[in-house]
């Protein structure tokens, strides 16, 4: 009784995650086919975009949330990804590793970016947000100064094609995935994690070391950024370096899947399968907008109209809750004070 | 909790130190000698800073010609700022020069109405100017305004460009086979020079081949800044295509664009062929459909795998792009100053006495081979612009150099002249 209790629930929580995104791509499925006459997924190339672009948006959308979850905003995080695909990218390249070596140098020069900062915060206890501007600065230049300020090309390149392989894309994002929710929601990293996100005090009177933990957040962090820049620069074909804090766009752009997925992951008590569905979703309206022939600004204009009206109903979610209770308990004192009058 | 407070008051410092360098944008990397002293042989010594915009393989290969090639021979020392591109790091970068004895600025950052204020600041410390722009309505009145350390500019022909693409979409396009057309109009709407002359010939060839008509102007379909179909009597279609990479959401909106079937030649006015080949590479194999794709490029991985590979047909991915030679576009911002610096600036001047804009022209490529061979031009040891030619741009060189002399000796630099030279 107790188990057929617990699949239901699991069969509702799915549903109700995978509901949001299919809701999304019917909406605009239809406005596809009306304005465009085309709908979001055509052909083969559209699911590589897609995927690519998905897997991009979760492992940033999962390295954004690893810190923000615990009240710290890394805003070098776009720097990191670009110091890592473009050091990681070209050593690979030298080494002639294929896409996998790409892939797997750059997630590692990722982490050690990711380790610096986050060991630069726990012995300075700079601002987050202080400390990621100015580490955005220092790894912008160092992007700069290497290679001849070329950042890293992949267009061309023999053994790369794999990056765009969709089986290839959809192991790795199960892979993040799987990896996210064991290492956030199941290992005992992860219970010392929340421990700290309910309370960093209480957590640290209890014995957590949570400079240790906040450390291995950065360097999650840094190695997930790195990850989605792989799967930015293949869909691109190359990654140009930046200076004067433009990588910073890499982590607002984020957001919105961030946050999405935040919001799915409280529907489906899940916060890594929210956060996978938040990114296909944002995909899904991006792809879908894409049809219409729309000037970029007008894109970006919906795109961030649609998340600042969501951030504004997430964060006055409590008051809707709070006017329809309210609404409730009038409708029932009503209904009781007409059965009073009418008793009388 | 000491060595916490140590450690806070260095970080506090090296983050001032990363963020002064971050936001100053420029730096100055030479010594502080004073230009305009006599060097060995008694030639006068020089020296002259370099602001670029943008720090790519194209800088990296003028760094080298100036340094390696031109500072012994000439006796000049040169002075590199790092990338600049707002008018409050280039005005920086010029005090730095000044404070380190720089006597001329050759500015890569050109923007039309910047000119005048930075020809004003070195006026200031007694700097010649010269730009890699043209003459425009943003700043005329540096050329009419007397500015005595003003030795005019140069820049790409573009005019001359744009025919190169015209050129070819005469010469190969089959009108007998309906084709559909992109026309990436790139920045044209927000009037970048080159991008616009690209665009509009490619729009004009469209034009003439098929002896359309099109419901707007062809000015209107390459300024609109956003997609524009142009729509024409003859229903051939054609889609203007605005913006760059850089934007999010422009190379899945051109995807889209692809994937309507519409459309078979992709012809790019930007720079943007490192970034748009997997697309066409994916929708050629997704769709079964042939693209041709038409560019503007320069020297680099980019064109060269673009140019190298072979398509899902079978065909050269890359049918046609562009490429110039850096030394001879240095050649030309060098020549302007040393002939002001050397008491030539006559060489400088146009016949009325306005200063001149000397203009070069780009070259087209078409195949792997002679791409090839064009990029093993403009090298060390096989620079285009060699010492004969620089000579003859030079009025201390050149007994009596015009302006107009100055400019047919760039014309005569074509891919056959420099050809028979380097092989």
């Amino acid at each position: 009784m107790m188990k057929s209790s617990n699949s239901k629930d699991m069969v509702s929580r799915a549903a109700k995650a995978v509901a949001v995104p299919l809701m999304v791509w019917a909406i605009m499925q239809v406005i596809d086919m009306v304005f465009a006459g085309m709908g979001v997924i055509n052909n083969s190339a559209d699911i590589k975009t897609l995927f690519r672009n998905l897997i991009s948006s979760l492992a940033f959308a999962l390295a954004i949330g690893a810190n923000l979850n615990c009240g710290r905003m890394d805003l070098s995080l776009g720097a990191q990804m670009y110091a890592g695909v473009i050091f990681g990218g070209n050593l690979a390249l030298m080494l002639n590793a294929g896409g996998i070596g790409v892939l797997i140098l750059s997630m590692a020069v990722g982490a050690l970016c990711g380790l610096a900062t986050g060991f630069i915060f726990i012995n300075l206890r700079i601002l987050p947000m202080v400390l990621g501007l100015g580490m955005t600065l220092v790894f912008e230049c160092i992007c700069f100064a290497i290679n001849n300020q070329q950042g890293v090309i992949l267009y061309g390149k023999p053994g790369v094609e794999i990056l765009s392989n969709i089986t290839f894309i959809v192991i790795v994002t199960a892979a993040i995935v799987l990896f996210a929710y064991y290492f956030f929601q199941l290992s005992g990293y992860g219970f010392k994690y929340r421990a700290i996100q309910g309370s960093q005090k209480l957590a640290s009177d209890a014995g957590i070391n949570i400079y240790s933990n906040c450390v291995i957040c950065y360097v999650i962090a840094g190695t997930l950024a790195a990850c989605a820049g792989v799967f930015i620069t293949i869909y691109q074909g190359n990654l140009t370096p930046v200076l004067g804090m433009s990588s910073n766009g890499r982590v607002f752009s984020n957001m919105f899947p961030m946050v999405l997925g935040t919001w799915i992951g409280g529907l489906c008590h899940n916060r890594e399968g929210g956060i996978l569905m938040g990114a296909v979703t944002v995909n899904i309206i991006i792809l879908g907008l894409t049809k219409l022939g729309l000037s970029n600004s007008v894109q970006n204009v919906i795109i961030y109209a649609l998340f600042l009206t969501f951030v504004v109903y997430n964060t006055n979610r409590s008051k809707i809750d709070y006017y329809k209770a309210r609404r409730a308990r009038v409708a029932q004192a009503q209904k009781l004070m007409a059965q009073r009058e009418a008793a009388h | 909790m000491k060595k916490n407070g140590w450690l806070r008051k260095a970080a506090a410092i090296g983050m001032a130190g990363v963020l002064a360098v971050g936001a100053g944008g420029c730096s100055d990397s030479g010594d502080t000698s004073q230009g305009g002293e006599s060097g060995a042989g008694g030639q006068e010594k020089y020296k002259i800073g370099i602001l670029e915009v943008q720090l790519n393989d194209e800088s990296t290969n003028r760094a080298d010609w100036f340094n390696n090639y031109i500072a012994p021979k000439y006796n000049v020392e040169f002075m590199f700022s790092e990338a600049c591109s707002d008018l409050n790091s280039c005005m920086t970068f010029i005090e730095n020069a000044a404070d380190a004895g720089c006597d001329a600025i050759i500015n890569y950052y050109a923007v039309g109405a910047n000119t005048q204020q930075l020809v004003e600041l070195c006026a200031e410390y007694d700097m010649v100017y010269t730009e890699n722009g043209g003459r425009n309505p943003a700043n005329d009145a540096v050329y009419t305004g007397n500015y005595e350390n003003f030795a005019g500019n140069f820049m790409a022909d573009q005019p001359a460009t744009g025919k190169l693409f015209h050129d070819y979409l005469s010469e190969t396009l089959d009108t007998s086979v309906e084709h559909g057309f992109i026309v990436g109009t790139g920045n044209a709407y927000q009037g970048n020079a080159q991008q616009t002359e690209i665009s509009a010939n490619m729009l004009g060839a469209i034009e003439e081949l098929y002896g359309l008509k099109f419901d707007s102007t062809i000015e209107e379909l390459y300024s609109s800044s956003a997609p524009v179909n142009g729509t024409n009597d003859k229903g051939i279609e054609v889609y203007c295509y605005p913006g760059a990479p850089a934007t999010s959401g422009w190379l899945e909106g051109l995807n889209a664009a692809m994937q309507t079937g519409k459309y078979d030649y992709i012809l790019m006015s930007g720079n943007v062929l490192g970034n748009i080949m997997t697309t066409v590479d994916e929708l050629e194999t997704a769709m079964n459909k042939d693209f041709t794709v038409i560019g503007f490029g320069s020297f680099g991985e980019a064109l060269t795998s673009a140019m190298n590979s072979v398509d899902h047909f079978g065909n050269q991915a890359l049918s046609m792009s562009t490429v110039k030679f850096t030394s001879i576009v240095s050649t030309m911002g060098f020549s302007k100053v040393y002939n002001c610096l050397t008491g030539h600036r006559d060489a400088c001047l146009e016949a009325n006495g306005e200063p001149s804009v000397l203009l070069f022209r780009m070259n087209a490529v078409t195949n792997p081979q002679q791409l090839e061979e064009m990029g093993s031009w403009d090298k060390e040891g096989k620079w285009v612009a060699d010492y004969d030619f620089v000579d003859s741009m030079l009025a201390v060189k050149t007994e009596g150099l015009t302006n107009e002399q100055a400019q047919e000796t760039i014309y005569k630099m074509d891919y056959d002249a420099i050809k028979a030279r380097l092989n």
